[in-house]
């Protein structure tokens, strides 16, 4: 075994990457919140992430194997075309609110498992007595 | 992309809710000013919001079709309602018949847009200060 073993990593740092993307795309959608005609984003790369998982994908692309990925993967957005308010706009800010929270606490909990994954790294390598 | 461009979109988000917000300021003092360098009273003033999007150079490979990059003022319009008639005889800008051309402002039209104005203010803040939340809490990486 050893070091290299699990992608615990790279999928957690692929969550981290999502919801950085997901927090981009909430704010430009709530700085439109005025925007005549604006349609806003709508993005779900748990399920992509999930997706790669389950046909055992690495979530990330590597183009040679001796590259080192650093983590980005492809995301789809697409735009919400539904018709909105009497303006054309789409946005729901109370939506928009909800998301962003709830992409807090998935932020929180992709961080706080690296951090335990890193602890027990350390752990490990002082053979336990760390 | 990183959590510093989500700041920045909200930060573009703050700068047009505040412009509205000097815009209505702008509107509602001149409510009553009948002369401007034109012609005429003054003009109620709006601003148009268009959806700002990345440029080609700058463009984020990692997402396939976000390009989003906050809000823009595309530009400023004066509004040409007309403008409302007065009978106020004594007014030295009175025309022949006595009527006054006062400016085409409906105070409760710009109330309303003010208070629009700073209820989107205050959401982007929130987003703000959420994304920065993130952006500290990111920097405890490896310090668990």
């Amino acid at each position: 075994m050893g070091f290299k073993i699990d992608h615990t990593f790279q999928v957690l740092e692929a969550s981290l990457n999502g919801s950085t993307a997901r927090q981009n795309i909430i704010a430009h959608n709530i700085s439109n919140v005025n925007t005549p005609g604006f349609k806003q984003f709508l993005v779900n790369f748990e399920d992509q992430l999930n997706d790669s998982l389950i046909n055992t994908k690495l979530p990330l692309k590597i183009t040679s194997s001796k590259h080192i990925s650093n983590g980005d993967n492809d995301l789809k957005v697409t735009r919400d075309t539904s018709p909105g308010r009497a303006d054309g706009n789409n946005v729901n800010l109370e939506t928009e609110m909800t998301a962003m929270v709830k992409n807090d606490i998935y932020f929180n909990a992709a961080l706080n498992q690296i951090n335990k994954k890193i602890a027990i790294k350390k752990y490990a390598i002082s053979d336990g007595r760390g | 992309m990183s959590l510093l461009s989500a700041m920045d979109i909200s930060t573009r988000g703050l700068s047009c809710e505040r412009l509205r917000m000097e815009l209505v300021a702008q509107n509602i003092a001149n409510v009553d000013t009948t002369k401007t360098n034109g012609e005429g009273p003054y003009k109620r003033k709006v601003a148009v919001f268009k959806e700002a999007l990345q440029t080609e150079l700058n463009v984020n490979k990692n997402t396939d079709n976000f390009n989003g990059n906050g809000v823009e003022v595309f530009k400023i319009v004066e509004d040409n309602a007309d403008p409302i008639m007065v009978y106020d005889p004594e007014h030295p800008d009175a025309n022949q018949e006595g009527f006054v051309l006062k400016p085409n402002i409906n105070l409760a039209n710009e109330i309303i847009d003010s208070i629009t104005a700073s209820r989107a203010y205050g959401a982007n803040v929130t987003v703000l200060n959420a994304t920065k939340a993130l952006a500290l809490k990111a920097l405890t990486i490896g310090r668990g």
